[in-house]
C-alpha cells in the first residue's frame, strides 16, 4: 500500500486563512511569506491582571499615633485624659512620652496598670533609639515631625478601679508651638490645646545648666503660654504642669545642680504669678524619664507626673442642680399621690 | 458537633510540639488523659503522623514555616461523653509576626483567628526582652567599668546636621557597628502579643468574648526555678501579664499553664543529639516526657488546656 503524502499548509499568522483558500492574508507569493509553511504556535492567554493579583490580605487595626479623627473616635468612646506637651525641639517631649509607656514594660506604675494601646508601633519607634535592639552606644532622641499633633495611646486601670481610661498624650513639633509666640492666631489650630486636661510645658534641664540659655527656656515657657492665653486656646477648668526635664544632667553637673534647681522654681513661680487664674492648678515636676547617666534612675519622678496627667478631669466635675417643681395655678394640679407602703 | 480552637504564637514558640505530642497522647494511651480520640481518620492524618513521629524519635520538628499552614480536625469525645470535631490550625509563626509587622492576615488565617478558643503559645527561653542603654551604662558605672555618663555623648538629629555629620542612623558606634533603624520585629515579645490579642478583639477578628489558654512552652527549662506559670508570666513578661488582667474585653477568661510537651531540648547549638534526647529516647513510654504544670498541679495530660477551652 502505497502512502499518500498530503503537505499540511500552514502558516504562523493565526488570522491568515491560506489552509481554506490558498491565498497569503498579506496578499503575497506563498514562497516569498515569511510566515508561510510554519507551524502557528498556541500559547496560553496571558493571565489578566486581575486574575494575578495575589488575595487581598485582612487588614488588622493600625498600630501607628492616631491623627485628629481618630482621636476623636476615641475620645467619644471611652473616659479619656488629653494631654498636651509643649516645648521646644529636643526639650524632651518625645522622651517623656516613650518614658511614660516604657515603664510599663517592668510592671504597673505608681497604681497604675497597663491595659492596652492602639499606639504599639509608635511607641516602639519612640523607645527604639533608647533600647539595646537600636545598637547604638549612646542613646538618640528621635525628633518630632512637623504637621498636625500626633496622639499616643495608653489605656491604665487605677488600682482599686476596673474601668479603663485613656491617656491621650499629644505630640507636635516645638517650632510650631515656638512660631505661636511671635503669631499667636497659630495656636487657634492647635486643637490638642483646646481639649488637653493637662497641659504640659517642658523646661529642658540641659539648656538650664547653660548660663546664656537658661533666660530663653523662662522666656519661650512664658510667651508661649501668654501665647496661648491671647488666641483663647486654653481654658479655665485646664491643669498645668511645668516639667523640668533631663534631671539626671543637671544632677551631673553638681556645682550647677542648686542653682539650676533655684532657676527652675524661678520659671514656676513666675508661671503662677502670671497664669494662676487661668488655670485651675498648677503643678511642677523634675522628671528623668530616660535618663543617660546613673544619676537619677530611669522613670525619676514620672509617677507624680502621671498620677497628675491621670486626674479627674476638672471639666467633667457634676455640678449639683436644685430641683425645680413648679407650683401649678390650679389647686387640682397641686394635688399629690399618696405614697403607698411598697414603694415609699 | 464542631468546636474551633486556634494555635497561635510568634515563630518557633512551640507550637507544632505540642500538636505533635498530643497526638501521640491521643494514639498511644498510655497515659490518662481527659479527652479521647474517637477516630483515627483525623484530617491531615499524614501531617500528625509525620510529625508524631519525630517527636516519638525525639527529633527537633520541621518549621511550620517550611511544611505550610496545616488544618487538623480530630474527632474526640470529652469525659462526659461529648464526642465533637476539633479544628486546630496549625499556623506558621510568621503569619503571626506578618499580623504585628504588616497589619495584615490572609482570610484563611483571619477566619481560623475567630475560633472561640485561643492557644497563645510562648517559648520560655525565646522571650525578646527590652533592654535599655542607659540601663547598660548605669551597670558598667556601678561595677567600675568607665564613667557610664553617656549624656554628654548624646548626639541629636539637629547637632548632627549642624555638624555636617551623616544621619545618625548611618553612624557607626566605636564598636565600628552601624544604628539599626527601628523594624516591628525588633520590638520585645510582650509588646508583639499584646498586640495580637488586641487584633483578636477588634474587627475584623473580633467574636466577641473568647479563652484564651496560654501555653509557657519548654517549662522544662525555668522548672527549676520553682514559680508557678503566672508567677513566671508576670516577672518576665509584665507587660503582657498586665494587659491578661486589665486589658481584656469583658466575658474574656484566661488561665496559664506551663507545657514541657518536648521534654528537653533534643540537639546542641551545631544540631548533635544531646544526652537529654537519649534520656528522653530511653523512656519506656514517651507520653511520660509531657508535663503540664497548672498552679501547683503537674501532669503528663496534654489535654487538659484543650479541655479547658472546650468547656
Amino acid at each position: 500500500m502505497v502512502e499518500e503524502e498530503v503537505d499540511t499548509v500552514q502558516c504562523d499568522n493565526p488570522d491568515c486563512k491560506v489552509a481554506q483558500d490558498g491565498r497569503c492574508i498579506e496578499g503575497q507569493d506563498l514562497a516569498a511569506c515569511t510566515h508561510y509553511g510554519k507551524a502557528l504556535v498556541i500559547v496560553d492567554r496571558p493571565t489578566s491582571m486581575a486574575a494575578t493579583k495575589p488575595t487581598p490580605g485582612v487588614r488588622l487595626p493600625s498600630a501607628e499615633a492616631l491623627a485628629r479623627s481618630q482621636a476623636q473616635v476615641l475620645l467619644r468612646n471611652q473616659p479619656c485624659n488629653v494631654i498636651a506637651l509643649v516645648g521646644p525641639f529636643d526639650s524632651g517631649k518625645t522622651s517623656l512620652i516613650a518614658g511614660a509607656y516604657d515603664l510599663f514594660q517592668h510592671g504597673p506604675v505608681g497604681g497604675f496598670t497597663f491595659a492596652g494601646s492602639s499606639t504599639l508601633h509608635s511607641f516602639e519607634l519612640a523607645c527604639h533609639d533608647t533600647r539595646r535592639a537600636s545598637k547604638r552606644k549612646k542613646p538618640k532622641m528621635e525628633r518630632t515631625q512637623g504637621g498636625d499633633a500626633t496622639y499616643f495611646h495608653l489605656d491604665l486601670v487605677a488600682s482599686g478601679c476596673h474601668d479603663k481610661r485613656a491617656a491621650l498624650l499629644a505630640n507636635r513639633a516645638g517650632e510650631d508651638y515656638m512660631d505661636a509666640q511671635s503669631d499667636p492666631a497659630l495656636a487657634n489650630d492647635f486643637v490638642e490645646l483646646h481639649r488637653a486636661d493637662v497641659l504640659t510645658v517642658l523646661a529642658d534641664g540641659e539648656r538650664l545648666l547653660d548660663l546664656g540659655l537658661r533666660h530663653q527656656v523662662r522666656d519661650d515657657i512664658c510667651l508661649t503660654l501668654r501665647a496661648f492665653q491671647e488666641a483663647g486656646a486654653t481654658r479655665p477648668w485646664q491643669r498645668l504642669a511645668v516639667v523640668l526635664t533631663k534631671l539626671d544632667a543637671v544632677l551631673k553637673d553638681e556645682a550647677k545642680t542648686e542653682r539650676v534647681l533655684q532657676f527652675f522654681e524661678g520659671i514656676v513661680h513666675d508661671v503662677r504669678d502670671q497664669f494662676s487664674e487661668h488655670f485651675i492648678e498648677i503643678q511642677s515636676f523634675r522628671v528623668a524619664a530616660s535618663p543617660q547617666s546613673a544619676k537619677a534612675a530611669r522613670g525619676t519622678g514620672m509617677v507624680e507626673l502621671l498620677h497628675y496627667w491621670m486626674s479627674d478631669p476638672a471639666c467633667l466635675h457634676p455640678t449639683k442642680v436644685p430641683a425645680v417643681i413648679p407650683i401649678a395655678a390650679r389647686s387640682f394640679g397641686r394635688l399629690r399621690p399618696r405614697a403607698r407602703a411598697d414603694h415609699e | 458537633m464542631s468546636k474551633a480552637i486556634v494555635a497561635m504564637g510568634l515563630p518557633e514558640s512551640g507550637k507544632t510540639t505540642f500538636l505533635a505530642a498530643l497526638w501521640h497522647l491521643l494514639t498511644n494511651k498510655k497515659v490518662l488523659v481527659r479527652l479521647s480520640l474517637v477516630k483515627l481518620a483525623a484530617e491531615e492524618a499524614a501531617y500528625l503522623r509525620e510529625i508524631a513521629t519525630r517527636w516519638v524519635q525525639a527529633k527537633k520538628q520541621e518549621r511550620t514555616f517550611h511544611s505550610g499552614n496545616k488544618t487538623v480536625k480530630l474527632t474526640l469525645q470529652s469525659e462526659g461523653g461529648e464526642v465533637f470535631d476539633l479544628a486546630f490550625p496549625d499556623i506558621a509563626g510568621e503569619a503571626f509576626s506578618q499580623m504585628w509587622e504588616m497589619r495584615e492576615c490572609t482570610p484563611s488565617v483571619a477566619d481560623a483567628l475567630r475560633a472561640s478558643g485561643v492557644l497563645l503559645f510562648i517559648h520560655v527561653d525565646k522571650i525578646k526582652p527590652p533592654g535599655w542603654i542607659a540601663d547598660d551604662a548605669a551597670l558598667a558605672e556601678s561595677m567600675g567599668d568607665g564613667p557610664g555618663d553617656i549624656h554628654g555623648d548624646i548626639q541629636t538629629d539637629a547637632q548632627a546636621a549642624a555638624e555636617g555629620a551623616a544621619p545618625a542612623d548611618g553612624q557607626a558606634n566605636a564598636q565600628g557597628e552601624k544604628a539599626v533603624p527601628w523594624k516591628p520585629e525588633s520590638s520585645p515579645t510582650q509588646v508583639q502579643l499584646v498586640d495580637i490579642l488586641r487584633c483578636l478583639q477588634a474587627l475584623p477578628l473580633d467574636v466577641g468574648p473568647r479563652k484564651l489558654a496560654v501555653i509557657l512552652s519548654a517549662w522544662d527549662k525555668v522548672e527549676d526555678d520553682a514559680v508557678s506559670p503566672e508567677r513566671f508570666l508576670e516577672m518576665h513578661l509584665p507587660l503582657l501579664h498586665q494587659y491578661l488582667t486589665h486589658g481584656l474585653n469583658a466575658g474574656w477568661e484566661q488561665r496559664i499553664f506551663g507545657v514541657s510537651a518536648q521534654g528537653a531540648e533534643y540537639d546542641d547549638v551545631k544540631g548533635a543529639p544531646t544526652a537529654d534526647a537519649d534520656r528522653m529516647r530511653d523512656m519506656e513510654v514517651p507520653s511520660q516526657r509531657i508535663k503540664v504544670v497548672v498552679g501547683e498541679v503537674i501532669s503528663h495530660d496534654l489535654t487538659v488546656p484543650v479541655n479547658w477551652l472546650l468547656e
